[in-house]
């Protein structure tokens, strides 16, 4: 491989040590060997990747950092474990006004209904000009219609 | 190596277990500062989101049991917590007092940090690259990770991560060849 254009691809990964083909490894350093302006970029590369480690902050956090985050931690563990003693202490008195609070609202929701006649039920329902009755209804129909039919014949 | 070895001990451990929490907290804290540190740029905020990131941790260590390495898992909270933070601040106006103080922090940070001038200038160049660019960065070149690990933290495909790398590393070139920055050491 000694097209500069080709070589100039793997010049990043290079620098990095991630190249894993030795045959690909070392088609590159003998091009940069003999390339002034593929190994000038090369260098410029790894002058770059060295002052940025270079430039970046390093600094360490006070002594007292992890006994900091223990005590956050603790303070957290506490207000929890007060959640938990007031629900264990109130959870009763919580579902009775729940329960309370359900059965008024449906109450309300039924007067309400009632008042406003949405709950009045048709005698009778009509379904494109026929009256449709329930198979219960049809049953009782039908034994009212037979009690009927006896009578007569017995007449 | 040691790092792993405790690494691999944290696997085993209970919500409750404050000792191998400890361990971790004791591991981790600086380099979950220097990242945060790099990325956002203030050393109280970063402290502050450092502790944030350990506080999470603990509570979802239950939850975490066997899902990644404790190092990837620390390092996706902690870079969660950072790109909250320069969210909820890229409007924040700063006050004369604010001003102040930073100003007074940056000096310090520069005074007793970035002691040259090609130091500064790098920096610089690396602030002013975009959030994308600089994590990755700093992922790789600070901390060290492999792109394996990159790519499981920013949650990219490794291809992506090294793109993301080399396209940082190209910028700053560009940067600093504009500004006269001296790449040849």
């Amino acid at each position: 491989m000694d097209n500069c254009k080709e070589i100039k691809k793997y010049l990043y990964d290079m620098s990095e040590n991630e190249i894993r083909d030795d045959i690909l490894l070392k088609s590159i350093s003998d091009h940069l060997k003999n390339c002034s302006g593929c190994m000038n970029e090369y260098e410029k590369i790894l002058n770059v990747t060295k002052d940025i480690k270079g430039a970046f902050l390093r600094e360490e956090l006070p002594a007292n950092f992890t006994y900091k985050i223990k005590e956050k931690i603790e303070k957290s563990r506490e207000d929890h474990f007060s959640f938990l003693l007031f629900w264990k202490r109130y959870r009763l008195a919580f579902a009775a006004v729940c329960v309370m609070i359900i059965f008024f609202m449906s109450l309300m929701i039924r007067t309400d209904e009632i008042k406003n006649g949405k709950n009045d039920q048709p005698l009778v329902k009509i379904k494109n000009d026929i009256v449709v009755f329930t198979e219960k209804e049809i049953s009782e129909f039908e034994k009212i219609f037979n009690t009927e039919d006896e009578t007569t014949m017995h007449e | 190596m040691i790092m792993e070895i405790y690494a691999d001990q944290t696997e085993n451990m209970t919500h409750n277990d404050i000792e191998g929490f400890e361990k971790v907290v004791d591991l981790y804290k600086n380099r979950i500062y220097n990242f945060s540190l790099n990325l956002i740029g203030s050393r109280e905020d970063a402290e502050e989101l450092t502790s944030d990131v350990f506080y999470k941790f603990y509570r979802s260590m239950e939850r975490f049991q066997n899902r990644s390495s404790v190092k990837t898992y620390l390092f996706s909270i902690a870079r969660n917590c950072c790109i909250d933070h320069l969210r909820k601040n890229k409007h924040k106006t700063v006050s004369l007092e604010d001003a102040k103080e930073q100003a007074f922090i940056q000096k310090d940070v520069s005074e007793k940090i970035v002691s040259d001038e090609k130091k500064r200038v790098v920096l610089d160049a690396i602030k002013k690259l975009d959030i994308d660019h600089k994590e990755a960065l700093i992922l790789r070149e600070l901390e060290e990770l492999t792109y394996e690990e990159i790519s499981g933290i920013l949650k990219i495909n490794i291809n992506t991560a090294k793109t993301r790398v080399r396209r940082a590393k190209e910028k700053l070139m560009e940067s600093l060849s504009k500004t006269g920055g001296d790449l040849n050491g």
